[in-house]
């Protein structure tokens, strides 16, 4: 039976129910002590003064500010992702502060208590300066900035004419708060320095290689002097994949006080030592004929920035691919810089406060023209990428908006505001459409059958909670003929075959079909061995008819066989290793625009008195093109929805205007979902094999899940209320 | 956390003398309070004085004239576990059971439970923001900051933080005793002269003096207490202080209300009872919900909203009256 | 009063016994330590989690004399002469315990790093539920509450105490409710 397509366990489940799945922090390494950080309390200005002396002498090991912290190097120029800073701006290399949080100095001792403590001893002056926040008055003054991941801005027609001769116009404006990561498990670096110069580190990475290069080029140091080891990530979630101060700090803290250091963020360093979403400000006009079929969009956002880097948050993004539009497509996007730390990837980046604009104002048309909001959507499919004009690889678009609709019950639904009651409670229905974008990227692999018939795969990517080691185990069981359990995956070590980031989705179309193909590498000179090896079962010629199952060889119609073991010992070997280099054409450069799609439904009741939302259900379909594991693949897909049910009810970082700094930085200022707040959930794959994707023919999930969940609940909201939210999050001040 | 040294208290006597002469000792019971201040450094005791093995203290007593005696060291989860409490006070254990978690609901003790100090942000920032309860004097961030979960009922421009503790909120509408031995002996508080408004002095949470040590509360029996609901409005479901929430307990003619005891939380820096409404409600019908509103009404023509919590006036009332209804189904 | 070792000596480490997982453990520890801590750094029993060290998220919760608390929210001074258990003292003869192994066929988990805390909190839940708890899901609180009364809507509730960033929730509920009708 094939192991790809089953539902298998969690191949980690019985180290992570037990504990001892071992993640970074978690790691002791003889000899080791404890850096803390002292972090800026003012949002803007200069280091008057610091007075570290105190501190010196409460017995630590060591006390590091601007004044004596060696310098880096600056961070490379532009931006990639081979060697992803998350901010430009390096620490403790001079006096300036440019947001709350920033790290001012570092102290090391060989307990934590007694670092943290000593951190307190250090007396700071400041010369303060008013800190810029990002608000009505500053968005007016929004500057275009360099392109980053995409180009800034996209113009596909003329958006503005197919407007303004549309029958039907909607404009509004959206809005998004800044939100956090809040990953369970906090950053956290160990570095060991070796007497050759070598350094050794356990961090907190989704990004093994990527952070390879970027220490090496900020520091100095050979890359091929660098080890880094990431066995098991606590949630990625974006913000563990570029490279962050604190880990700078650790490295450097180790090289002076030669001893290993670790470095662990606390939750309220986690709001400003590493990054966060944007908040986003974002104004949409639509304009269709009274069929309801586009005859323009226009989309653009505003988003924060830190004064010394050009973050974008490519809100705008989502317009560009996932309708047609008859007239055409504007997108753009501009940057307020202000005083606060560097933004990052956050599931889902960029396309969830995308989608929640786009796929409102959708909603709003649907109202607007009278038209059912999945024929809407219907009605606008295309099969061909309107930015690009390629055609989509696949887009089982029309498959996500039916089978998801006939399941969910939508047919039964009253589309009129407010029309439906259960008690005290109005009851409503919203839907919404998702498009994300599919990446193609360089991965390798390594595998070896052994001489006991077991395998092992190499690579370095990463499990996050995504069940890479699972979904492996599966690619490369089957590809080899042998049964899951004998197949080892070895993962998270930039010793092992360099992989991509595991970020955007990405890793099991492309990491995947880097263990894909080793494995069939393998397999063949398994195969080639059986031909022309010694005392070969086959003879040449035979090749294309030879099967592989349960470990063994066998000729087609006959009983001709052998065990990979027997013929390892018959020809003396004592394993097979094949590596692979998976090298695809960039998804942009390709002759397909690649997306995953997906259309959800949400069912919320509404306390209209008390202005509470709860969800009631929720359907999702998706199209991530074929799914190696249903069950760890709806276990991503009712992560994202949850992710979205906080995004759109729960979530935000809070500013305080005058002091400039996050204000909520712990799990109770900072609402994420809790178990009570998510009702059961209903998740249907509809898609097919994707030969472009990957030669597995998956395309991306992870990320998907997480973009509609918002506008589907705000539509529901509205139709429960015949309010519309456009500022998230949807709190019951909102609608009381 | 800064280094402190811990001893433990055998009896009570000797735990309020010892406490008496040193002003840099803190009794801790469950911990869950004291110990995250301690972390974010808005409480720096040199000495702690482990109270959690005094003999006697963690008992609930239920009286046979239907009051109820809780020792101050009593869990809240046994508590709130208690059936004598679910049957004669539901509100009791509802407002217990809405409260943090079932993890901090095992260790925290219901003398913890009404000490517990404010969970404005500022005041709570390990980086001793400018705040007046935290460093007297230093300001009050939150008068013209992020004060959407602050109060509208009483609060000075000195201070606008509103109390976290649900308990203290049914217990208010209950009239309960504090019970608290002190240097002079053992002495009754009122609940609801408990907890203080803040005034020029917010750093002062309570009656309490040096050495006072919360022995129990006291609940007498009422006859508004069987039909009564705590309900809590918060922004998600589970594990949340309460943006708003009200303690309502009745006694009914028919459909009209006899009597009523109200309360609210998460509006003042003390729980805060609604008694202008609760003579107003009498022999108003359930069903009117016009006249539960005006009603409700008198009680808030002092309420005053900051920047961001005007909403809280308004969802307050609909809050006691949504509290009223459901205590009226359980008659 | 007894000093518990070093009243006026403050930040001066002090010995504590404990029992964890059955195995008596001799602990030197500043009064500062949280349990947390000492399991952790001390006993190098990383399996229980620090994610939030505030109380707020579950990730640190054992059992003390069988009952599920934080243990970043006490001092492990605290603690002398108590039984605690962590996840590893779950297993018995090297067999999962039946909450773990619901877990694993339920997909209890994605990244793992809250599932120690959730198994721990989850045991409790049901031997909870059999003593009768009622919870703020609890319909009529005035009500005997039985194990066979432990719904999904009621086994939600009792988990909120242990947040779960990469969402698992509804499978986290499934894991509970099926291991709560085995045992
Ligand atoms: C994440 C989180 C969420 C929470 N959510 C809620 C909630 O929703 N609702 C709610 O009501 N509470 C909530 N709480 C607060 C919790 O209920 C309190 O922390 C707890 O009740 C305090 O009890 P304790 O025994 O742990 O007190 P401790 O922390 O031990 O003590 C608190 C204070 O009381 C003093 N003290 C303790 N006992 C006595 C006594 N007998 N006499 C005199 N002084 C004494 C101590 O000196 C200390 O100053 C939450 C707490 C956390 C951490
Ligand atoms: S409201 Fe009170 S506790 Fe909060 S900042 Fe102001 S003074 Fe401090
Ligand atoms: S680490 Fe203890 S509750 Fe979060
Ligand atoms: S499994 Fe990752 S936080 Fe729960």
């Amino acid at each position: 039976m094939s192991a790809i397509g089953q539902p298998i366990s969690r191949t980690d489940g019985s180290l992570k129910v037990t504990g001892r799945a071992r993640y970074t922090g978690d790691i002791r390494v003889s000899g080791a002590v404890h850096a803390a950080l002292v972090q800026s309390t003012i949002a803007s200005g200069r280091i008057a003064s610091i007075d570290t002396s105190a501190a010196e002498e409460a017995g630590v090991l060591g006390v590091f500010s601007y004044r004596n912290l060696p310098r880096m190097n600056p961070t490379p120029k532009p931006w990639s992702h081979l060697h992803p800073h998350g901010q430009g701006y390096l620490p403790l290399q001079d006096d300036k502060i440019h947001y709350a949080g920033q790290p001012i100095a570092m102290v090391v001792a060989s307990k934590l208590d007694q670092a943290v403590q000593a951190a307190t001893l250090i007396k700071v002056h400041y010369e303060v300066a008013q800190p810029v926040v990002f608000d009505a008055d500053t968005t007016r003054a929004a500057i275009d900035p360099p392109q980053f991941l995409w180009p800034v801005a996209s113009s596909v027609g003329d958006a503005d004419k197919g407007i303004a001769a549309a029958a039907v116009k909607i404009a509004e404006t959206y809005a998004t708060p800044d939100r956090h990561h809040n990953q369970m498990e906090p950053h956290a670096t160990t570095a060991m320095w070796d007497a050759d110069g070598s350094l050794t580190l356990y961090d907190t990475t989704q990004h093994l290689y990527g952070a390879r290069e970027l220490i090496a080029m900020v520091l100095g140091i050979p890359v091929d002097k660098i080890t880094i080891m990431c066995e098991f990530l606590g949630g990625g979630f974006g913000g563990k994949a570029y490279v962050w101060p604190h880990t700078l700090l650790a490295i450097l803290a180790a090289k002076a006080v030669r001893r290993p250091v670790r470095l662990q963020l606390t939750r309220a360093q986690m709001y400003s030592m590493v990054g966060h979403q944007a908040a986003t400000i974002q104004t949409i006009a639509l304009g269709a004929d009274n069929g309801g079929k586009l005859t323009g969009i226009r989309h653009e956002s505003i988003s924060p920035a830190p004064v010394f880097d050009n973050y974008i948050e490519y809100a705008a993004l989502s317009s560009r691919s996932l309708w047609a539009a008859s007239g055409g497509i504007a997108t753009n996007h501009k940057i307020v810089h202000v005083n606060r730390n560097t933004p990052t990837a956050m599931r889902s980046p960029h396309e969830a406060l995308g989608h929640f604009a786009l796929e409102s104002a959708m909603d709003e048309l649907a109202y607007a023209t009278g038209i059912d909001p999945i024929e809407l959507r219907l009605v606008n499919d295309t099969a061909t990428d309107p930015h690009s004009g390629r055609p989509f690889s696949t887009r089982a678009m029309r498959k996500c908006l039916i089978e998801g609709a006939a399941r969910f019950g939508w047919e039964s639904r009253s589309p009129t505001p407010r029309s439906m009651r259960e008690g005290r409670h109005l009851i409503s229905e919203g839907t919404a459409a998702e498009i994300y974008t599919h990446w193609r990227w360089p991965a390798k692999a390594r595998v070896t059958i052994n001489g006991d018939g077991s395998a092992l795969v190499e690579t370095g990517s990463h499990d996050l909670g995504t069940g890479t080691y699972t979904v492996m185990r599966q690619v490369a069981a089957d590809t080899l003929g042998v049964a899951p359990e004998k197949v080892t995956v070895r993962l998270g070590d930039t010793r092992l075959p360099p992989s991509h980031a595991s970020i955007g989705s990405a890793t099991m179309a492309n990491a995947g079909a880097s263990v894909l193909l080793a494995a069939e590498s393998a397999r063949d000179k398994a195969i080639r061995l059986a031909l022309t090896g010694r005392d070969a079962p086959f003879t040449r010629g035979q090749g294309a008819d030879i099967r592989v199952a349960e470990g063994t060889l066998t000729l087609a119609h006959s009983n001709v066989s052998i065990s990979y073991g027997d013929l390892l010992a018959r020809n003396g070997l004592p394993n097979l290793v094949a590596e692979a280099d998976y090298d695809p054409v960039p998804e942009h450069e390709g002759p397909k625009a690649i997306f995953s799609f997906s259309a959800v439904f949400a069912e919320v009741r509404v306390d209209p008195e008390l202005g509470i939302v709860r969800l009631n259900r929720f359907v999702g379909a998706y199209d991530a093109g074929r799914i190696i594991n249903p069950k760890t693949a709806r276990s991503q897909a009712i992560g994202g929805i949850i992710w979205g049910v906080g995004q759109v009810l729960l979530e935000q970082s809070e500013t305080d205007p005058t002091l400039g700094r996050f204000l909520n930085r712990n799990y109770s200022g900072y609402l994420v979902p809790t178990n009570a707040d998510i009702p059961e959930l209903d998740i249907l794959f509809v898609g097919d094999f994707d030969e472009e994707a990957s030669p597995l023919g998956a395309k991306g999930l992870g990320e998907l899940t997480a973009v509609s969940v918002a506008p589907a609940i705000a539509n529901a909201v509205f139709h429960a209320t015949g309010k519309r939210i456009r500022r998230l999050p949807i709190s019951l001040e909102k609608l009381m | 956390m800064h280094p402190f040294a811990l001893s433990r208290a055998d009896d009570p006597a000797t735990a309020v003398a010892i406490q008496t002469r040193d002003p840099g000792l803190a009794f801790i019971a469950g911990g869950t309070d004291l110990i995250g201040l301690m972390k974010d450094r808005a409480a720096l005791p040199e000495r702690l004085l482990d109270i959690n093995h005094l003999p006697g203290m963690s008992y609930i007593e239920a009286r046979a004239d239907g009051g109820l005696r809780i020792g101050a060291l009593a869990r809240m989860s046994d508590v709130a576990a208690s059936l004598a409490v679910r049957e004669r006070f539901p509100l009791i254990a509802e407002a217990l059971l809405f409260a943090a978690s079932g993890q901090l609901r095992n260790m925290a003790s219901i003398g913890g439970n009404i000490m517990q100090r404010t969970r404005c942000a500022y005041f709570r920032d390990e980086d001793d923001l400018p705040c007046n309860k935290r460093r007297p004097g230093s300001g009050c961030s939150a008068r013209h900051g992020l004060n959407r979960n602050h109060a509208i009922f009483g609060w000075s421009d000195a201070c606008v933080a509103t109390n976290p503790s649900d308990l203290a909120v049914a217990l208010a509408a209950l009239d309960a005793q504090v019970i608290v031995r002190g240097r002079t002996g053992e002495r009754s508080i009122p609940i609801t002269e408990f907890h203080r408004l803040p005034g020029d002095t917010p750093e002062r949470d309570n009656a309490l003096d040096r050495g006072d040590l919360i022995v129990a509360v006291d609940v007498a029996a009422r006859r508004e207490a069987r039909a009564s609901h705590y309900l809590k409005v918060r922004d998600r479901q589970s594990f949340e202080f309460a943006l708003v929430s009200a303690a309502a307990g009745i006694a009914i003619d028919g459909r009209s209300i006899a009597s009523a005891r109200l309360a609210l939380g998460g509006v003042a820096h003390k729980p805060w009872r609604l008694r202008a409404a609760e003579t107003a409600l009498r022999g108003v019908s359930l069903d009117d919900r016009d006249a539960l509103r005006s009603a409700i009404a008198a009680s808030f023509a002092e309420a005053r909203a900051l920047a961001h919590n005007a909403f809280k006036i308004e969802l307050a009332q609909r809050v006691v009256v949504r509290a009223l209804q459901v205590a009226g189904e359980r008659t | 009063m007894s000093e518990t070792r070093g009243a006026a000596s403050g930040g001066k480490v002090v010995p504590v016994d404990v029992t964890v997982n059955g195995e008596v453990r001799k602990l030197v520890v500043e009064p500062r330590t949280t349990l947390l801590d000492a399991l952790r750094e001390e006993l190098g029993l990383t399996g229980t989690k620090k994610a939030c060290d505030r109380g707020e998220c579950g990730a640190c919760t054992v059992h003390i004399e069988g009952r599920r608390i934080l243990s970043c929210m006490t001092l492990a001074a605290m603690q002398g002469g108590k039984q605690i258990t962590t996840i590893e003292g779950l297993e018995h003869d090297g067999r999962l315990h039946a909450v773990q192994a619901a877990f694993i066929e339920h997909d209890g988990f994605q990244c793992g790093f809250c599932t120690s805390g959730q198994i721990m909190s989850a045991v409790a839940v049901i031997e909870e539920a059999k003593a009768g708890w009622p919870s703020a899901a609890t319909v009529d609180v005035g009500k005997a509450f039985t194990v066979a009364d432990l719904s999904k809507p009621e086994i939600r509730e009792r988990m909120s105490g242990n947040l779960c960033r990469c969402s698992c929730y509804p499978n986290i509920v499934a894991a509970v409710a099926d291991a709560a009708e085995r045992s």
